[in-house]
């Protein structure tokens, strides 16, 4: 009577017992920080000064709301995200594409690709510094080649953020090409000899079939990558540290001076959950989108 | 060994997928489960596997209670409709496997591998991998590795229904022999009711979880249970007539609308003690049906559609609103639109209470 | 004309794929060229290699020790979050869950929530728990960050083994462990090696948080970078050998496992 008891227990209660670990680990772990900045928010801390913590409800909110800065560095958070997604989706889609007609080498091609993806961002963001200098930087000197005058990329309040950028591109470009290159390989073929046979042009095929049986494919890319570049933080800390002034710091860098330069814990909780919002709100999309095709 | 089920129900979350089973299956019979999908037949066999546990009720195998005993306790051996082959080992270590379990000695193992490989014929496959066969060879290696372990009951789930038509006859024939020499108790579920009629000493109907009849394919075909049953087995399926039970001019008839059938005193009183009202359902397979000349056809109908399947033509025939379906051989000739006289075959009429749906006669 | 499209298309194939290698080959090199070379203006194409800034970051610094952490930070991680995330995995693949898309939305959360925002709590806790600046503190950090990710994309490998063959094994005799062990570990075994992949590469890679909750006994590689620019001037013989070391190992094991990458990057919504 007791052995079947147990054999049962372990039958019914096994999956639960296996999730057990994940579960208590994600819990304590996720579940606890994220409740513990959305509490922190609420409090001014300064670590600093030695001052305890003291609840000012809503202060942080709208000492955010207030500031300047906090507006400035979403802006640009805002525009590198733009920016360096759709130039890497325009560039990846066309990349793409070519490489869909069938390409001899492409497997060659596909694993150079991933190269730029997996270096880390902050020895990238220590190549391109280097590539950058004014001095004795290559793309100066490719630029000189074409009457160009050497730039001093990262020097410069109106070239840095792009600079930047260009770099964001580099790297995550290849992601747009495989990713949709991927969707591409994975559109059924029998719309298209349908298409060939009803005598369409290349340009009405992509526009009417292409592009509407990628668009799962599409928004999984680019919502992936707005999530990626919205909280780009190693290449922008190496390469200019937000400078030169304040012309490339973007929220997550505004976010990490505040709380580990001027240890303001609860103002920079206050905005770190305020990008942890946009993040889940791009994720959410991503989600609802996904649920309703169903993988 | 024998196998039965008693008060079998099995519920997921609170859906009843198996109600209150009973059922007695004799040892070295071949008993196939048959049923439209989701009427519980995979899921009962599942149970008598032991991958699934019954709610309620309890299952014998042999003498023994099994119903908490472990798949691998139980000696029973599974073909899957998807065959389950373990695509990483060859065909030889797919069919040593189950004796790898029991842990028999290699030399064992080995001849047996090679006798159970002639029997299922795959011999020269052993060192292949399943996805270098073909479907009916993946399907005897199937096969093979649920004999090699002379298990007390054979389970088999639609084993077939992957398989293309003209070698699904070979491998039923192959079945059939099998089940003759190792004279195994098994258990066949399948919704093709031909391939039931073929291969079981016995059928059980099921539908919706519940039983609607174990017999022979004989007593299902010609005496089914319930309307479910009559319309479910035989193809083209039976004829059903709508009709009464009335009186009229001292002869006793159905009255189906169209036609009057006249049925002796007996009959109707028989029917009319046993039936719940004077609605009925009459019923009659195509087989039963012949086409004669004015003397002694009772029905006049016309031709519809003629369809051809070779051995024999369907003549779907209409009657007002009513369409009879007949069968007949292809000697005869027929046009569209000609009025033609029907014979019913009285000794083969199913008799249906149109509200319980079950039969009386 | 045909031919001139194609020659075009290559053309174009090959100058993105020379600007996509440029960057790090052109770190490897410099890596190798003796310190006035290096800043030569036209760049230097052909020099005499040497092996000097090798030698300072191997031999006369710190740097093997952090690699060292790193090597073992990230390593444990894999092991941990692999055991724990597979597990968790297999129990969603097989027994029906409900809530399927708030899990990933806990998923895509805690990979792409910005290190930034969980950098803060984490380093107030660890700093009350005594946490910084240990191996520990580091590996349970890594553990969050990579496990949602972990068990999500084990979860998908689960899923594409058939039920059917471990209740076959199961009905051929063996136990539920063992037929956990004989048939579907196998079968998922790349699935795995590639998960193992992905986070090594994260992990690997990672800055911020390595950054801001180690100063020195935990110190990954990645934030020794930074620590190469000298008070004047920024020692590029030693970053760039450096660079080129902390490289090569994700660089090795991604081409390892190229048939998963795209599987990897989209948490499995697109497969190849």
């Amino acid at each position: 009577m007791f052995k079947n008891k147990k054999r049962i227990l372990s039958k019914q209660y096994l999956p639960y017992l296996l999730l057990l670990p994940a579960l208590v680990f994600l819990i304590t772990i996720l579940i606890y920080p994220t409740l513990y900045v959305v509490d922190l928010s609420f409090f001014k801390w300064d670590l600093l000064a030695g001052t305890p913590k003291t609840f000012i409800g809503l202060g942080n909110y709208q000492a955010m709301m207030q500031s300047s800065r906090f507006f400035g560095a979403f802006s640009r958070s805002l525009y590198f995200t733009v920016l360096s997604v759709s130039i890497s989706f325009l560039i990846g889609f066309g990349l793409a594409n070519l490489l869909h007609k069938g390409i001899r080498g492409k497997s060659l091609f596909t694993t150079i690709l991933i190269v730029p993806m997996v270096v880390a961002p902050i020895i990238i963001g220590l190549a391109f510094k280097f590539m950058y200098n004014p001095d004795f930087g290559v793309i100066n000197y490719f630029l000189n080649i074409f009457g160009i005058p050497s730039q001093p990329f990262l020097g410069d309040p109106n070239l840095a953020l792009n600079a930047i950028i260009l770099t964001d591109i580099w790297q995550w470009t290849p992601f747009m090409i495989l990713v949709l290159l991927a969707g591409l390989e994975s559109l059924p073929s029998e719309p298209f000899e349908a298409a060939k046979i009803d005598g369409a042009s290349r340009w009405l095929v992509f526009r009417r079939i292409t592009l509407p049986l990628m668009k799962p494919v599409i928004l999984i890319a680019i919502l992936i990558r707005s999530m990626d570049a919205f909280r780009e933080f190693d290449k922008i800390f190496i390469m200019t540290g937000g400078g030169p002034g304040l012309s490339s710091e973007t929220l997550s860098l505004l976010v990490w001076r505040s709380s580990f330069s001027w240890f303001h814990m609860g103002f920079a909780a206050a905005m770190g959950l305020f990008m942890l919002v946009v993040i889940m709100v791009i994720s959410w999309v991503l989600i609802k989108f996904m649920g309703g095709r169903e993988r | 060994m024998k196998v039965e089920f008693e008060n079998v129900t099995k519920k997921f979350d609170n859906a009843v997928v198996v109600d209150n089973l009973n059922l007695k299956i004799k040892s070295g019979e071949l008993m196939v489960l048959l049923g439209p999908s989701g009427c519980g037949k995979t899921t009962t066999l599942r149970m008598l596997a032991g991958l699934e546990t019954p709610t309620a009720g309890n299952i014998f195998i042999g003498d023994n209670k099994v119903n908490d005993l472990e798949p691998k306790d139980r000696n029973v051996a599974m073909v899957f409709q998807h065959y389950a082959l373990y695509p990483h080992m060859s065909i030889y270590d797919n069919l040593a496997f189950p004796l790898i379990a029991q842990k028999k000695p290699e030399e064992e193992i080995r001849k047996r591998v090679r006798e159970v490989a002639g029997i299922c014929r795959v011999e020269n496959f052993l060192h292949r991998k399943p996805k270098q066969l073909s479907g009916g060879e993946q399907q005897r290696v199937a096969l093979g590795r649920a004999i090699i372990k002379n298990p007390n009951v054979f389970l088999m789930d639609e084993p077939l229904s992957n398989i293309d038509a003209k070698l699904r006859m070979e491998m039923r024939a192959d079945l059939a022999r099998l089940h003759q020499k190792l004279k195994s108790t098994t258990v066949y579920v399948t919704h093709d009711q031909v391939e039931a009629m073929t291969l079981g000493k016995r059928i059980a109907v099921m539908k919706s979880g519940g039983l609607q009849q174990v017999g022979t394919p004989k007593e299902i075909f010609n005496r089914p249970a319930n309307l479910f049953v009559a319309g479910f087995v035989g193809a083209p399926p039976m004829n059903m007539f709508e009709g009464s039970l009335t009186e009229k001019n001292d002869k006793m008839m159905i009255d189906v609308g169209e036609f009057s059938y006249r049925i002796s005193e007996e009959l109707y009183n028989l029917v009319k003690k046993q039936c719940t009202t004077s609605e009925v359902i009459l019923g009659i397979r195509p087989e039963n049906i012949s086409i004669v000349n004015k003397k002694s056809g009772t029905v006049l109908a016309r031709v519809d559609v003629l369809q051809s399947i070779g051995s024999d033509i369907y003549v779907y025939l209409r009657m007002g609103k009513k369409s009879i379906i007949t069968r007949v051989d292809t000697s005869k000739i027929f046009t569209i639109g000609e009025k033609v006289w029907l014979k019913f075959n009285e000794k083969r009429f199913c008799i249906f209470d149109k509200r319980t749906e079950k039969i009386i006669v | 004309m045909k031919h001139m499209s194609k020659i075009c298309t290559y053309g174009i194939l090959v100058i993105f794929s020379i600007t996509s290698l440029f960057p790090p080959v052109w770190i490897a090199l410099t890596s190798i060229k003796p310190p006035v070379e290096m800043f030569a203006m036209p760049p230097c194409w052909v020099f005499t290699p040497t092996l000097q800034g090798y030698e300072q970051v191997l031999l006369n610094s710190e740097f093997p020790r952090f690699l060292l952490n790193s090597v073992i930070i990230v390593t444990s991680t894999v092991l941990l979050t692999l055991l724990i995330g597979s597990l968790a995995g297999y129990a969603l693949a097989r027994f029906r869950i409900k809530y399927k898309e708030n899990l990933f939305f806990f998923v895509l959360t805690s990979r792409m929530g910005p290190a930034v925002v969980f950098g803060i709590p984490f380093f107030l806790l660890w700093l009350g728990l005594g946490l910084i600046d240990s191996y520990v503190g580091m590996i349970l950090v890594y553990i969050f960050f990579n496990l949602a990710f972990c068990i999500w994309m084990m979860r998908g490998f689960f899923e594409e083994v058939p039920a059917e063959l471990e209740e076959a094994a199961l009905v051929d005799g063996f136990s539920r462990f063992e037929a956990f062990r004989k048939i579907t570990l196998p079968l998922v075994a790349s699935g795995l090696i590639a998960t193992a992949t992905f986070i090594f590469i994260l992990t690997w890679n990672e800055f911020f948080y390595s950054m801001i909750l180690t100063n020195y006994a935990a110190k990954t590689f990645t934030v020794q970078l930074p620590a190469f620019f000298g008070a004047q001037r920024i020692l590029w013989e030693n970053v760039t050998a450096a660079s080129t070391i902390g490289m090569l190992p994700p660089l090795l094991f991604a081409i390892l496992i190229r048939k998963y990458i795209v599987r990897g990057l989209t948490f499995g919504m697109v497969k190849k």
